[in-house]
């Protein structure tokens, strides 16, 4: 609908259908092969030489030619780093092979929620570390909800020490993940989080996070934090932060 | 609610069209957008155009069933739900147009092997009614982020007599009306996506409708982007 | 009382929804009809000959939890606020007003039953008004009491297989009673606003139901379309576009037992190679009849077309591009792609 420069874009809310015109002052101060690296992140796709916005939302950079669009969505959504994933089309949410799946007993003082995650479905890749809830089992294979298009399913042979023999006791329902992959340590809100009480968390590539504390209450206290979090502005949230650790 | 009652002759035409003709003519009427007020769907719009008013609400990309199944893009539905009754013929051929209209539109491609599906549940008819269809459908499927080439918009055209020509007529317009045209533009290029129309009229009677769409669309894509400022404002 | 699929989600959901459903109706047909709270002898028009029929229509939006109450809570507002024609009856002459002529009337409502639900956990150690969907996702039982603001109970029913303590209920009922009285308020209150609105003349309805200062909410004042030289356009574009050609159907035999007829498009037939992998689905017939085909209409006049024991012996293409894939179950270019196409169903 409107071509815009891509450097005056960002900031700016784009609707489908714009077309940011890669701007030539980048173009100049970098030398000629570089040109090609542009990086399209979530929400853009090439458009001859430009990029054509497929998503609404603020448009992000960074340097050097790295662009993605911020979008709100609910679901599978775009926020933290969003732009390092590549938008991989078709791939699907299939963690079989991977033998470093380990199983965790999903008891009552656990607790998962989605978090936002552009990671969501499109780029789901094959590696990734996703967090996932049994669902089925059909003989020697689980099914796994891992909030993708599509179940995952994974071999009972996946877990850790089990043989034809020696068979996982997986429940319906249960938790599965890869403890790895805790948040940036420098993260604020985990750090914040951390002040409060000593808990396990595992946020998975899928957009799901995984919380384990010493009380059923502690945990839930955990995850309604990290949901107000979304809406809170870095100010607000160590004020309700504050307010939370002093009622403690 | 059955009312068995019809209402006598259109005693008012006359006058109706008289007035219009002097004052509002070719005028769009008050309309308002919600966005995301629903959480269960990934994205949803309250279109209001006027009185009349459709909830949209869009899921997607989800799971899909294997007969339904598309390997090389995403296969999408459109449910036409009415005010009153069940979904019958009238709906279905409402839902087979609005889905060829977001087809259109939608990035399939990037995700393949999924549905994307929209509800529409029509909350108040008041004339224009598929016209308010596609554009809560096209506002649920940006609210859902649903990768789309470019963004649609609808204006119905109601034309009730000679050399008059009412864009977003309400129910009475339309009934009073000899020919009414949908017309579907999207954003890209501003052309005709889709046409739907009913009764008789001429070769340019058809330009003035597409004209007057023409016109209108760039009021409502500025509609469009207006409200999605707004929702983007708060950060 | 219907379900529209705006509320759910998942597919595992959709099933359990129609479920939800069939539970709901049942509730609310003992909520409302079986309490008598309408006046049914007064919608009556002729005794054993004709009567009003009421039906309410419920729509499910969104799902966050305890449906019963907003259903309940719906159905009722809906049936105090509705107005049905006026009628006269004269001998055996029915006259029905047009809302025009008379002041449409509305039902006499007795008293208001309303639900109120409770959702138990850990075997009633906790007790919860007005579950959200995820408490109900994991609550042991659930108890719904439905009341009218006389504190009369009208439906009490019990779910989920948990056993209640006498004084349980007993408390549930005094919270119900306090709730009702709070809903029944606010219902009027709304109903008042609506008649208040309409008598004044102001707006009313769904165009003003928006929230205004909602972030998410923008609304329009009307726009002027500027349509003055659309006119002018139009006789424009008329005057510039060019009368159609005219086209002369001729029917053209490409080979015994087959016609085309119309100009239409490129023949598509060459590059069946594509389409037919998108039919995949459709088309598992394993006899697949081989059909060689020209690559393009001009080279094919001369070519022959073999239909090997065809059963349909006369097949007239009328739409070369759409019938080519109905008609002919599977009709590939080449004896090879075929193959190649088979193999990738596998």
């Amino acid at each position: 609908m409107d071509d815009t420069d891509s450097d005056d874009a960002v900031g700016e809310v784009v609707l489908p259908g714009d077309v940011l015109v890669l701007s030539s002052k980048a173009e100049d101060s970098l030398p000629s092969t570089s040109r090609a690296r542009v990086v399209c992140g979530p929400g853009l796709t090439p458009h001859g030489d430009n990029l054509l916005v497929i998503k609404c939302g603020v448009v992000k950079r960074r340097d050097p030619a790295t662009y993605w669009v911020d979008s709100q969505q609910k679901r599978r959504n775009t926020r933290c780093r969003a732009a390092e994933h590549k938008i991989t089309a078709g791939i699907l949410p299939g963690p079989t092979g991977t033998r470093r799946w380990r199983s965790t007993e999903g008891d009552r003082r656990t607790t998962t929620l989605e978090l936002e995650n552009d990671a969501g479905l499109c780029a789901m890749v094959k590696g990734d570390h996703v967090i996932g809830i049994v669902i089925g089992q059909f003989e020697d294979i689980f099914k796994v909800d891992v909030g993708g298009s599509d179940q995952a399913s994974l071999s009972f042979l996946a877990f850790e020490g089990a043989t034809k023999k020696n068979r996982p006791n997986v429940k319906v329902s249960l938790l599965l993940n890869l403890v790895a992959m805790i948040l940036t340590p420098q993260n604020d809100i985990v750090q914040e989080l951390m002040n409060l009480f000593p808990f396990e968390m595992v946020v998975g590539m899928n957009g799901r996070i995984w919380v384990k504390a010493q009380t059923m209450q502690q945990t839930l206290i955990v995850a309604s934090l990290l949901e107000a979090c979304e809406y809170l502005t870095a100010a607000q949230r160590k004020e309700t932060f504050a307010k939370f650790s002093d009622s403690m | 609610m059955e009312v068995s009652s019809e209402s006598g002759p259109p005693t008012h035409g006359r006058c109706i069209v008289k007035r219009r003709m002097e004052a509002v003519e070719r005028s769009l009427r008050m309309s308002g957008c919600e966005l995301g007020l629903l959480s269960r769907p990934d994205g949803s719009a309250n279109f209001l155009q006027g009185a009349t008013s459709v909830l949209a609400g869009v899921y997607g990309p989800a799971e899909i069933k294997v007969s339904k199944e598309m390997h090389d893009k995403a296969t999408v539905e459109v449910m036409v739900r009415p005010k009153v009754g069940l979904p019958a013929i009238q709906e279905k051929s409402q839902e087979q147009l609005i889905r060829e209209t977001c087809e259109s539109v939608i990035n399939g491609t990037l995700h393949p092997r999924t549905s994307i599906t929209i509800v529409l549940q029509i909350i108040n008819d008041d004339g224009s009614l598929l016209s308010c269809c596609l554009n809560a459908a096209c506002m649920a499927l940006i609210d859902a982020g649903i990768p789309m080439r470019g963004l649609f918009c609808a204006v119905t055209c109601a034309l009730p007599v000679e050399d008059l020509l009412i864009v977003d007529p309400n129910l009475k317009e339309q009934k009073e009306s000899r020919a009414v045209l949908t017309i579907a533009m999207e954003s890209m290029e501003k052309k005709v996506l889709t046409v739907s129309s009913r009764g008789t009229y001429s070769a340019e009677e058809f330009q003035q409708c597409v004209g007057a769409a023409w016109v209108s669309a760039s009021d409502i894509f500025q509609f469009y982007k207006d409200s999605v400022k707004r929702k983007f404002s708060k950060s | 009382m219907r379900e529209t699929p705006l509320s759910n989600c998942e597919r595992a959901f959709l099933l359990q929804g129609i479920k939800l459903v069939v539970k709901l109706n049942r509730l609310l047909e003992r909520c409302l009809r079986n309490s008598k709270c309408i006046d049914t002898e007064s919608l009556c028009v002729q005794a054993g000959e004709k009567v009003w029929q009421i039906r309410v229509d419920l729509h499910l939006l969104n799902h966050e939890g305890n449906i019963i109450d907003a259903a309940s809570i719906a159905a009722i507002a809906a049936l105090c606020h509705f107005r049905r024609p006026d009628v006269s009856v004269q001998g055996d002459e029915v006259t029905v007003y047009p809302l025009e002529e008379r002041d449409p009337v509305p039902l006499n409502i007795h008293h208001m039953p309303i639900c109120v639900s409770f959702a138990f956990f850990q075997q009633g150690t906790y007790l919860l008004v007005d579950p959200s969907e995820r408490e109900e996702r994991v609550m042991d039982g659930l108890l719904v009491i439905a009341m009218n603001k006389h504190r009369e109970i009208c439906t009490i029913q019990s779910s989920g297989g948990i056993m209640l303590l006498k004084e349980q209920v007993l408390r549930c009922s005094k919270i119900a009673g306090v709730k009702v009285a709070e809903i029944t308020e606010l219902i009027q209150k709304a109903l008042e606003n609506d008649r208040n609105v309409r008598k004044q003349g102001g707006k009313f309805g769904f165009a003003e139901s928006l929230p205004d200062k909602k972030i998410t909410v923008l609304k329009m004042e009307k726009i002027l379309v500027d349509t003055k030289d659309v006119r002018e356009k139009a006789e424009e574009v008329i005057s510039k576009s060019e009368p159609p050609s005219d086209v002369v159907a001729k029917p053209v035999v490409w080979a015994a037992g087959t016609a085309q007829i119309g100009e239409g498009s490129a023949n598509a037939w060459g590059e069946l190679e594509e389409s037919e992998e998108e039919d995949d689905d459709d088309d598992d017939d394993e006899d697949v009849e081989t059909v060689q085909l020209p690559e393009t209409t001009k080279k094919s006049s001369k070519d022959v077309i073999m239909l090997s024991d065809s059963e349909e012996e006369e097949v007239i293409i009328l739409q070369p591009e759409e019938q080519s894939k109905a008609s002919l179950p599977a009709a590939v270019s080449k004896g090879s792609s075929s193959k190649k196409s088979k193999s990738r169903k596998k």
